[in-house]
């Protein structure tokens, strides 16, 4: 008998389009993203062409000249639906997955793209009335909500309090009843373009308790900034003459530069061939910091886990594009409830023996 | 209390971490396969690809790469536990392996499949059972040309009965899995040492360049015969896992205790478990928990509770929209086993219906109760 030591096989594709854990493709895939989202934030002027491209579309849908923001907003939406089509196919097996994903395509085309292109088109601000704060900060900010509230315009005023009453009454009721995942697999943009473009990547996501510590750490870092942020700027508004006024602007400046652009755009989408697909959503989004910390202590989402049927093949925790270690529950028997949990289903799907199953009962 | 544990599978790996972790017993392991335990049950997945081989593997401290040939060996230890674990069952007309020739059970398998595939061999699986279902699953998937002989008229016919049979078939062809069933293999071809072809009962040759062997396991039980163990089908041993020796134990697929052989993940991790209570914890009999099995082909899962040999009457539903069906077997209408297709149920509580022997109409009334289906999928009325 060959008593040698048998050595690993060779690693074997997944798919045609998967990436391999720091290979070359990985690499240059994030450069790539990377430098299109460096170009779209500082060096709109590179992407002209393309953007000139899309200027007859600009003016059919809105009745203005493209501009980089319509270009990337057109490639972001673009990229939903055609992927969304993929993840439609690869889990057609499955109700949850074909019903969350034909959700996530119709919020962004429909909410995200053709509202506001609508409003812009009506000579109105766009509005997309799918972000709120924390996510979305500057829908409270003073100057924005004030405005809106008071305007003479009864559309303004509906766009104020739909902001309100999304933030602080939808958001608490609806994690009650359904989790986290109503928002992050369901309505929410970033949620969109990792639930389809990202899915791809996402065994990518590091599983490792470390990874687990620095995600809590950074996630409600920045959602302490932000309510600093929001904090601060109603207090210069109410005291325009005090010292803080200033420490206010600046303030919102650099979270506006480090967290609304380096990392939910540059890092968040351009580190999908590196970090997994959902890099922002686990570390650095203050909507998901607040979902999570509703979904861990008020809500009735749990993921339920049948006992002693796990075989420990991985395939759980592999397929968590939030790093969660779901096989060690799932080893143990374990009901649990995580507040990084977006609820995508995709572990309960690829369990060959049926362990796991959302569960809001 | 020193412990020599031969097999690193899932009922010898369990036994020495309980004994290594709640008892400091000064545990050994021997194993001829590998160093570490890995997750037998999940190789398809690393062939696929889908999980990092990584993934299933869990180190096992003081493992040693060493086949016992003899319980002599072992003379030192206050305990020895046999976890040998089963073998692959192999035809009359191949009895060795070799380059051309594997079975899907072991570690070097997976390699063996890769090198198939990398080589461009024309692949032919024999056997329409679980691993069989998967190695073909996995041919499929890794798109390497292969043919899947089926001796009887379906997939698991030998598991399931002939509805559910024609069911996952007919599942698995839909999704482009071809199956040739009623075909039995009489003899290998054999050209200058190399695999070249496969004869059927029909007299029909089938070219082949590579054989996967799925034809069913059996208890290991080599080393207990040499050691003179009392042997049935697998090493007999009580309910405390005792073998016919003193401070010989026996747990897993290769043991046989009073209530039968279960080759099922699950026992052998309780059995691991239960064996370390038994030697370090003076715990007493071990009592089984109702026999439950669940599979997947493809996208097609496959549950079972209770007792659903083909002994009982069964009462069968099929649903007339979607590829699912529900049986319920019985005694005298009395419920003693369910077993479902795309239904996903929860254990529990189907051992509950058992238990309290409720009978067939009790039990339609309330099966929904124990659909644990993902959200959305059609409700279940029986």
């Amino acid at each position: 008998m060959n008593l040698v030591q048998i050595t690993l096989p060779d690693a074997t594709p997944r798919s045609w389009w998967t990436l391999h854990r720091g290979s070359v493709g990985a690499y240059a895939l994030a450069v790539v993203l990377t430098g299109f989202y460096v170009c779209v934030f500082w060096f709109p002027d590179v992407l002209q062409p393309l953007t000139q491209f899309l200027d007859p579309l600009s003016h059919a849908l809105r009745r203005a000249p493209s501009d980089h923001w319509f270009l990337y907003g057109t490639l972001y939406t673009g990229a939903i639906l055609i992927m969304g089509v993929r993840m439609l196919h690869r889990y057609r097996h499955e109700r949850y997955h074909v019903y969350r994903t034909s959700a996530l395509m119709a919020v962004q085309l429909l909410f995200a793209y053709l509202l506001p292109a609508t409003f812009e088109r009506m000579g109105h601000q766009a509005f997309y009335l799918t972000y709120f704060w924390p996510l979305k900060p500057e829908y409270l900010f003073p100057g924005s909500i004030d405005t809106l509230l008071l305007s003479p315009d009864r559309l303004y005023v509906f766009v104020g309090w739909w902001s309100i009453v999304c933030a602080f009454i939808a958001t608490p009721v609806l994690t009650y009843y359904f989790g986290k995942r109503w928002y992050c697999s369901w309505v929410c943009g970033c949620g969109a373009l990792a639930e389809t473009a990202g899915d791809p990547f996402r065994h990518l996501s590091n599983k490792s308790a470390g990874a687990w510590k620095l995600e809590r750490w950074m996630i409600y870092s920045v959602l302490v900034c932000i309510i600093a942020v929001t904090g601060l700027l109603w207090w210069a508004n109410a005291v325009p003459s005090s010292p803080l006024a200033h420490v206010a602007y600046q303030a919102n400046r650099w979270y506006g530069f480090f967290i609304g652009a380096v990392f939910s755009g540059v890092i968040g989408v351009g580190f999908y061939p590196l970090l997994g697909s959902r890099i922002w959503c686990r570390f650095g989004c203050p909507m998901a910091a607040v979902l999570g910390i509703l979904q861990k202590y008020a809500s009735r989402f749990r993921i339920t886990v049948q006992k002693d049927q796990c075989i420990s093949c991985g395939n759980c925790s592999t397929n968590c594009e939030m790093g969660i270690d779901v096989q060690q529950y799932a080893e143990r028997g374990e009901t649990f409830t995580r507040a990084s949990c977006v609820g995508c289903g995709v572990c309960s799907s690829v369990c060959p023996r049926g362990v796991l199953r959302l569960d809001q009962r | 209390m020193r412990i020599a544990i031969v097999g690193n599978g899932r009922a010898g790996s369990t036994a020495a971490r309980v004994l290594r972790e709640k008892y400091a017993c000064n545990v050994d392991v021997f194993s001829d396969e590998t160093r570490f335990h890995y997750a037998r049950t999940a190789l398809m997945y690393v062939s696929m690809g889908a999980v990092a081989p990584s993934t299933i593997i869990a180190p096992l401290p003081d493992a040693q790469l060493r086949e016992i040939a003899s319980l002599d060996e072992l003379r030192g230890y206050d305990a020895v536990v046999l976890a040998t674990g089963s073998r692959p069952v192999l035809p009359p007309w191949c009895t060795e392996l070799d380059a051309d020739v594997q079975c899907y059970t072991a570690w070097n398998d997976v390699a063996m499949l890769a090198d198939a595939r990398v080589n461009k061999k024309r692949c032919v699986v024999v056997g329409g059972g679980l691993i069989g279902a998967e190695v073909a699953e996995v041919l499929h998937h890794q798109s390497v040309p292969y043919t899947w002989l089926i001796r009887g008229t379906g997939v698991a016919d030998d598991i399931v009965p002939g509805d559910e049979s024609a069911m996952i078939t007919r599942h698995m062809q839909q999704s482009g899995i071809e199956v040739q069933v009623a075909s039995d293999v009489v003899a290998m071809v054999r050209e200058g040492g190399r695999v070249t072809g496969l004869t059927l009962h029909s007299g029909e040759t089938l070219a082949a360049d590579h054989v996967v062997l799925a034809m069913g396991s059996t208890p290991s039980i080599a080393l207990a015969q040499r050691a003179g163990l009392e042997i049935a089908t697998g090493v007999v041993v009580d309910a405390s896992f005792r073998t016919s020796l003193p401070h010989v134990y026996a747990i897993g697929d290769c043991a046989q205790p009073p209530w039968g052989i279960r080759p099922t993940w699950h026992d052998a991790c309780a059995h691991g478990e239960h064996v370390a209570h038994v030697i370090a914890g003076g715990a007493d009999a071990y009592v089984p928990s109702m026999p439950s099995m669940q599979a997947t082909f493809l996208h097609l899962e496959w549950y079972s509770v209770g007792d659903t040999s083909s002994e009982s009457d069964s009462w069968y539903w099929r649903d007339p929209h979607n590829d699912r069906s529900v049986r319920l077997y019985h005694r005298n209408s009395h419920v003693v086993g369910v077993q479902t297709l795309a239904i996903r149920i929860a254990r529990e509580m189907c051992e509950a219906w058992i238990a309290q022997s409720l009978n067939v109409d009790a039990v339609r009334a309330q099966f929904a109760d124990a659909v644990v289906d993902p959200e959305f999928t059609p409700t279940v009325v029986l």
